[in-house]
């Protein structure tokens, strides 16, 4: 009976916090629980038979899969919408027969407003957003295509038109050659990174590994889909698996050295890892465009090119090695597109932003007018525009300057534009971060013999970064968000090919919004993470505060 | 001289190396950077070499200039010798004493900034020298002079020693074997000159200067890094020698931004020079594309493309504002409800704000923009809204709107006439009064003589008049073609209005006893009730109320038009194109979830003290956020606020997305139409910075009259 109590006692104080303190002359603390079990037991009611009457009450259960069906969505589709829908209509309902029966705009009326508005807000959005999401969209144009959408149009051309695939039955037809390898062997690396970056934080391994195994889940089933599937879903729920295993090795082996050795080695491990993320990344660039020297060193390993060998690959005579595959020609960096490139440009602003604002940050704050007059005119400068105003500087006007030296392709651009961009607000929040550092700290280090560099480096550096991290993970998340604006200069990103699929993709020409909705829903999710990432990290270093808060 | 080593002579010379990570730091780590640092000099001194000789080779042919690309030397000299000499002044880091020993009148500043006054000098010497006396031939003579100069100009800063040097006592006890450091400055100027003069002469240099340059570079420049690793020098003399390497390790670089500009500006290929050359001419001419502006009109191929650019800026300072206003109101609501002790309610809030926060502007603005594209009701499905206040379509909203604009400024007038009174009533006799002595005090209080009662009053009242004059005089600025001065001058009348009445706060005469409690509150909630209804009653009855009419029949024929032609009727109703309201709802969502942010930050950084000494004292809820909660928060968040609204007047720029005439838009086909890019691109980086220093200017204001008590 207590633990039955207990569950009434926290549920009435629910119903309080909701709907507020009963007001009505007739509710006693004894039939309170009466009056709330009554209440549940009307919304209940209203939500499953509502609307059957002429239109009588809104409309419940059992009339919204009536009404989905007739809009021509799939039975299943309907019954999940009515059920969603149907759980917030009955919670919309218990709030407003609770505040109806115990009568609280008696004592807390701002309570109960609150109440009913927030309550009957959610049903309109919930019950709009899942008639959308189950009954009015044609997420066919989406699962259609999810390859185009990842990795862009040169990549998803290689891997449909490659032998094997059912675009090309006839073996006559194909002549492409697949280039997917590449996105597995960085799958691999970032995997292993951010597995064993998890592995330092001496949290309990389950913290990790659930939520990790349910994304590389989540990802295994995106890709395994099969409606309007082209491509064999075996081969990247094989990678999928593969890297999963990989990231459990990665998580495992630097949990368990974290866990032995002392924190000076746990920290040069950290280190270690922001090392391989930095070589990960360049990595990355490398092996999607490998250049000349990379390419000669396999021939002479060994390896025929691929392009050479290719009607033999599509005759099915030979199989390319690892050592052919290096040596045929990469993905030029014009050619990419897709999710990768949205990445790609958000790590480099990260990256390349972080290290120019180290730079920019101590340039500012020189006493030496020869660093800090360039330093502050560039910040000031690069701040006093929008980004969109410099990316397209990058495009048309930075190459007139760096041709002569340098012929480097858009994307190069935008990845050296984003790291500019991203440095100059970083310095900002460096300087802020370096300025708070004790000159206690400085002298002593002075004091110790150690050189300018060296203070700078080792004393002022980490304790600025310490302070600053939440905002600098700001600006990544600001970065990342950022990256959307690359389609204005025609890149093809993940944002531009989504949006222009109804008019490209002559299947499904008209289907407007759904690519609109899975674009907004996945950059959502990426800066949501980070966001967590950052609310971790500034709990983890004791920076937040809890105050008074009680307003009006 | 002997090496004593423990590992013999040579080898003790060497660093010693223990692990990989020694001999990577040690070894490797410099043979590739010099290796490098090679590359990369000759690499851009070669480039830089070839862009100056083609700029100074003059071939003149019957009277006309046959290299595009040529500079004068009157012009050459003076802008790359001008860079070297900033840099040099700049390592030198004297001119800041020099101006304040200037102003100090101290004789003894040109002794000390004697080094850069030489440097000036020099300046100024070799300008007249190049245009005047000598013939430079422009293939070697040209560019050794400039970059051997520009290292010459290094190796003295490296060197340090100008001010002895120059200084008369110690010209007369030079002894070459005690000085070598002065012996290679002078020497270094002398090698200069003659190389210079003779150059042709030494075809192993001519042929091939950035070489030989280059390997002057790397060999001053390795002697030195070695000799400040060994830091026997002073901090201070270190830091500049620091800065003196850099700058020559960094000078291929700068020479090579500044000649490839000047050469874009006179570039043979047109396009580039077009693109190139700063030269605003093109914006006095007629401008080809049409955009919507509002409310100023401006038609195409009529209008110079200054009254474009000036609607464009309309356009994006509107939604600006209007987007602010939104965002804070938006953003306070929700910062106030995610703290409130209704669960629902503030985990709503808490959604609203991570949903909105995490999505990226340009997506939301898209998704915004098809979404109502796609659901709005067609125009011609006439859907009136509230009984014909509102009219909805896809082509636009038109709102009920009051039909005589004069007359809602004047029933403002008297709401603010209204304020005014009401403070007259409530104020008391200043517990002390600052009277202004000097001339400057008397224009910043020029009401003073005429008593504490009367002279606050007074400057409230002035404060209106000013805001009514301006209003005047904005609305021909902002709907005609000119109109310009008229509109600053107002500007001016208004922020001097502003400055009277906050001086007047400040010198202690606006001191107001206001009835907090309930009753005074409830009293002046039902003032301002009345007044406001029968302010809007007077409005109404006297100018009456626009509807937005549609029209089916546009010529009165009794025909009806076929359905593309139905409209709503001009000056009926007040419109909101698709294109601002998709721009409006998407900036204020996105910044309204920061705003919420910030609110709610600050509000919780309060020590909780303070809540719960309001509570035992009784308070309700809103005398608890008017009097303690809000005054305290806003200290904080007024300076995050600034950040966040200088981001939507640069997230305006997004307007692009929707096809709404912002100036980036608008700068945008401008620069595909006339390929000038770097005069435009010069406008556009103008306009965003001074809205961003407005901004900043006036929330400075703003926040200093937050923070004016002390806590």
């Amino acid at each position: 009976m207590s633990l039955k109590g207990l569950n009434m006692d926290s549920f009435l104080e629910l119903e309080e916090s909701i709907a507020g303190k009963p007001g009505g002359p007739w509710v006693t603390p004894s039939n309170n629980t009466q009056l709330s079990l009554l209440a549940i037991s009307l919304a209940f009611v209203c939500g499953f038979f509502g609307g059957m009457w002429e239109g009588f009450l809104p409309n419940g259960f059992f009339e919204l899969v009536a009404m989905a069906e007739s809009e021509g969505a799939s039975s299943l589709n309907a019954q999940i919408f009515g059920t969603i829908s149907g759980i917030v209509l009955v919670f919309a309902w218990w709030v407003t027969l609770s505040i109806l029966i115990k009568w609280t705009p008696g004592k807390s009326l701002s309570n109960a407003l609150l109440g009913i508005t927030t309550a009957w807000i959610i049903v309109i959005a919930v019950r709009g957003l899942s008639h959308f999401v189950l009954v009015e969209a044609d997420w066919s144009v989406v699962w259609a295509n999810r390859v185009l959408l990842i990795v862009g149009q040169q990549m998803t051309e290689q891997m449909t038109q490659a032998p094997g695939s059912e675009s090309c039955i006839a073996v006559s037809n194909c002549y492409g050659v697949n280039q997917n390898w590449r996105l597995w062997w960085i799958l691999y690396p970032s995997f292993a990174v951010l597995a064993s970056a998890y592995g330092t934080i001496a949290e309990k391994p389950a913290r990790f590994l659930v939520p990790f195994t349910a994304l590389c889940g989540i990802l295994m089933l995106v890709a395994w889909m099969p409606s309007e599937i082209n491509y064999h879903s075996v081969v990247p729920i094989t990678n999928l698996s593969k890297a999963l295993v990989v990231g459990y090795l990665a998580y495992g082996a630097s949990y368990y050295y974290c866990s032995i050795s002392e924190e000076y080695k746990a920290n040069r491990l950290r280190s270690y890892i922001a090392i391989g993320a930095v070589v990960t990344f360049f990595f990355a660039i490398m092996i999607m465009d490998p250049p000349e020297a990379v390419k000669d060193l396999a021939v002479w390993l060994g390896g025929t090119p691929v392009q050479g060998i290719r009607e033999a690959i599509i005759a099915g005579d030979v199989v390319p090695s690892t050592l052919d595959k290096l040596a045929g020609d990469g993905i030029q960096a014009s050619q990419w597109g897709g999710l990768f490139v949205n990445l790609i440009v958000a790590t480099a602003g990260c990256v390349l932003g972080f290290g120019i604002g180290i730079v920019l940050a101590f340039g500012r704050q020189s006493d030496q007018p020869f660093f800090s007059v360039p330093s502050i005119a560039l910040i000031e400068l690069v701040r006093s525009g929008p980004l969109i105003c410099w990316l397209w500087f990058a495009v048309f006007l930075m190459p007139d300057l760096m041709d002569p030296f340098y012929n480097a392709e858009d994307i190069i651009r935008m990845l050296l534009m984003f790291g500019v961009f991203g440095g100059c607000y970083i310095a900002e929040v460096l300087r802020g971060g370096l300025q708070a550092v004790d000159s206690g700290q400085k002298e002593a280090a002075i004091a110790l013999g150690l050189s300018p560099f060296q203070t700078k480096m080792q004393v002022e550096l980490p304790n600025a970064v310490r302070t600053t991290l939440p905002s600098i993970v700001s600006v990544f998340i600001g970065l990342w968000k950022d990256t959307t604006l690359l389609f204005i200069i025609n890149i093809l990103d993940f944002f531009k090919l989504a949006k222009d699929l109804p008019a490209t993709d002559l299947r499904f020409l008209g289907n407007f919004l759904e690519p609109l909705y899975v674009t907004a829903l996945v950059f959502w999710v990426f800066a949501f993470y980070l966001s967590r990432v950052s609310m971790k990290i500034e709990k983890g270093l004791g920076l937040t505060s809890e105050g008074g808060g009680e307003a009006a | 001289m002997v090496f004593e080593g423990s590992r013999g002579s040579f080898v003790g010379l060497l660093p010693v190396a223990h692990s990989p990570r020694d001999y990577l730091r040690v070894y490797i780590a410099p043979v590739l950077g010099v290796y490098l640092f090679w590359l990369y000099s000759n690499k851009f001194l070669g480039m830089s070499a070839d862009y100056l000789s083609t700029m100074a080779r003059d071939i003149t042919i019957a009277g006309t200039q046959m290299n595009t690309s040529y500079y004068p030397m009157e012009r050459l000299a003076p802008i790359v010798g001008g860079v070297i000499l900033l840099c040099f002044l700049l390592v030198q880091n004297e001119i800041p004493a020099f101006l304040k020993g200037l102003r100090r009148r101290d004789p003894k500043v040109f002794s000390e900034c004697v080094s850069s006054i030489f440097a000036i000098i020099c300046f100024v010497l070799s300008y007249f020298l190049l245009t005047s006396v000598l013939e430079l031939s422009p293939g070697a003579q040209v560019p050794f002079f400039f970059f051997g100069g520009a290292i010459v100009a290094g190796v003295l800063l490296l060197q340090d020693n100008l001010g002895e040097i120059l200084s008369w006592s110690n010209i007369r006890s030079f002894r070459p074997r005690e000085n070598l450091g002065a012996l290679i400055s002078v020497g270094s100027i002398v090698l200069f000159a003659v190389l210079t003069l003779n150059i042709s002469m030494i075809p192993a240099i001519s042929q091939d200067i950035p070489f030989f340059l280059s390997a002057v570079i790397l060999i001053t420049g390795l002697y030195w890094y070695w000799r400040i690793s060994q830091e026997g020098m002073k901090p201070a003399i270190q830091a500049k020698r620091t800065a003196a390497l850099a700058y020559l390790a960094l000078l291929p670089f700068i020479l090579y931004l500044l000649l490839r500009v000047l050469y874009l500006q006179h570039d043979p290929n047109p396009v580039m020079q077009n693109r190139w050359a700063v030269n605003f001419d093109f914006m006095d001419k007629v401008n080809t594309f049409k955009i919507n502006p509002w409310p100023m009109e401006v038609v195409a191929n009529m209008d110079a493309r200054w009254l474009f650019l000036k609607a464009a800026i309309i356009n994006s300072v509107r939604v600006t504002l209007l987007s602010i206003v939104l965002c804070v109101i938006l953003g306070t609501i929700v910062g106030v409800t995610r703290l409130s002790s209704n669960k629902l309610a503030s985990t709503m809030a808490t959604v609203y704000v991570e949903v909105f926060r995490n999505l990226p502007l340009a997506v939301l603005l898209f998704l915004i923009s098809t979404q109502f594209g796609l659901q709005a009701p067609l125009f011609i499905e006439e859907t009136f809204l509230f009984g014909g206040a509102v009219f909805f379509s896809n082509q636009g909203i038109w709102f009920v709107t009051v039909g005589s604009y004069p007359v809602l400024v004047m029933g403002l007038v008297a709401l603010a006439l209204l304020r005014a009174g009401l403070r007259h009533m409530d104020r008391i006799e200043p517990r002390f009064i600052v009277t202004p002595n000097t001339l400057i005090e008397h224009v910043r209080r020029p009401f003073s003589t005429l008593g504490w009662r009367v002279e606050a009053l007074t400057a409230d009242i002035s404060l209106i008049v000013a805001a009514v004059v301006f209003i005047n005089y904005l609305v021909p600025f902002v709907s005609t073609h000119g109109g310009g001065t008229s509109a600053v001058l107002a500007m001016v009348l208004l922020v001097y209005a502003l400055s009277v009445t906050s001086r007047v706060d400040d010198d202690g005469i606006n001191s107001l006893q206001i009835d907090d409690s309930e009753t005074g509150l409830r009293k002046r909630f039902t003032i301002w009730v009345a007044a406001f209804s029968v302010v809007a009653g007077a409005v109404y009855s006297i100018g009456g109320l626009s509807w937005p009419e549609y029209i089916k029949d546009r010529n009165g024929d009794g025909i009806i038009d076929s359905p593309g032609a139905w409209d709503i009727a001009e000056g009926t109703g007040f419109e909101i194109t698709p294109f601002f309201l998709a721009m409006m709802l998407g900036l204020t969502l996105f910044t309204a979830s920061t705003v919420a942010e910030i609110v709610r930050g600050s509000i919780q950084a309060l020590p909780r003290g303070q809540v719960e000494a309001a509570i035992s004292v009784g308070l309700n809820p809103y005398q608890r956020l008017r009097l303690v909660i809000m005054p305290q928060a806003l200290r904080s968040m007024v300076p995050l606020l600034n950040n966040q609204f200088m981001n939507v007047w640069k997230n305006s720029s997004l307007a692009v997305i929707v096809a709404y005439s912002d100036i980036f838009y608008v700068v945008l086909v401008m620069m595909n139409n006339v390929g000038k890019l770097i005069p435009l691109f010069l406008l556009l980086l103008i306009t965003y910075q001074a809205g961003s220093l407005a901004i900043s200017v006036v929330m400075n204001w703003y926040n200093s009259r937050v923070t004016s008590v002390k806590i």
